[in-house]
């Protein structure tokens, strides 16, 4: 049981098909020709013996951590930067760390599933770190580079 | 200055810092810095908090097909 470093293959098909609309507004919305609006990514942490992997379609319950000031499903991922191309790569990143304040999480987590609450919950990516615990404290994720070789997703 | 901590029921409160014992520490490699910031309180990890800077992100490589 190990989580797996992975974006979700649901993803790979469902940017064709116009399902994310991840950062800043730059196309119509699919629910209104006037009022177009940017999905909401959210980021939920698992634990260090779950299964979580390129294979989740959406997001899951099982197998996220739980705690003190912890709210299932995570929290709401800052999104303001639109997807973008660097060389020939398309590449997306969020444009603020990922905070979960005042928690404790006793239990090890390693990973965090990335996915849009707007469109059903569906997955993006499955990103994995060094096993951690918190104690009354801060865990934050500070985003990669926004570039082609280190942003958090690349479409080569 | 005032610490959160939980001294083992649940529950998050506040301590000096002069009562705790500081440690940090720094992990690095190929995907990530990580730095811990903890107190103990007789020994006892009272507090935790963790940053963990990604260094990269994941690549998906498309593939245009052939036709014919």
């Amino acid at each position: 049981m190990a989580n797996t470093q992975a974006i979700a293959s649901s993803f790979k098909s469902e940017v064709m098909l116009g399902k994310h609309q991840l950062g800043a507004v730059t196309l119509t919305s699919r629910t209104s020709l006037t009022a177009p609006t940017v999905d909401t990514v959210k980021a939920a942490l698992y634990l260090a013996s779950a299964t979580t992997n390129g294979s989740n379609t959406a997001y899951t319950a099982t197998g996220e951590v739980s705690g003190t000031g912890y709210t299932a499903g995570g929290v709401t991922v800052t999104n303001a930067t639109a997807p973008s191309t660097s060389g020939t790569t398309g590449i997306w990143t969020p444009s603020a760390s990922i905070v979960y304040s005042s928690v404790t999480l006793s239990t090890a987590f390693d990973a965090v599933m990335l996915y849009n609450s707007t469109q059903g919950n569906a997955a993006i990516g499955v990103y994995t770190f060094g096993s951690q615990t918190i104690t009354a404290g801060t865990f934050t994720l500070t985003m990669p580079a926004n570039a082609s070789s280190t942003a958090l997703i690349q479409l080569a | 200055m005032l610490i959160n901590v939980d001294l083992g029921d649940g529950q998050i409160v506040q301590r000096d810092d002069s009562e705790l014992t500081p440690n940090h520490s720094v992990i690095e490699n190929d995907q990530e810095i990580t730095r811990v910031t903890e107190f103990q309180l007789n020994g006892k990890v009272v507090h935790r908090s963790v940053h963990v800077h990604l260094k990269q992100g994941i690549g998906v490589e498309a593939v245009f097909g052939r036709m014919g």
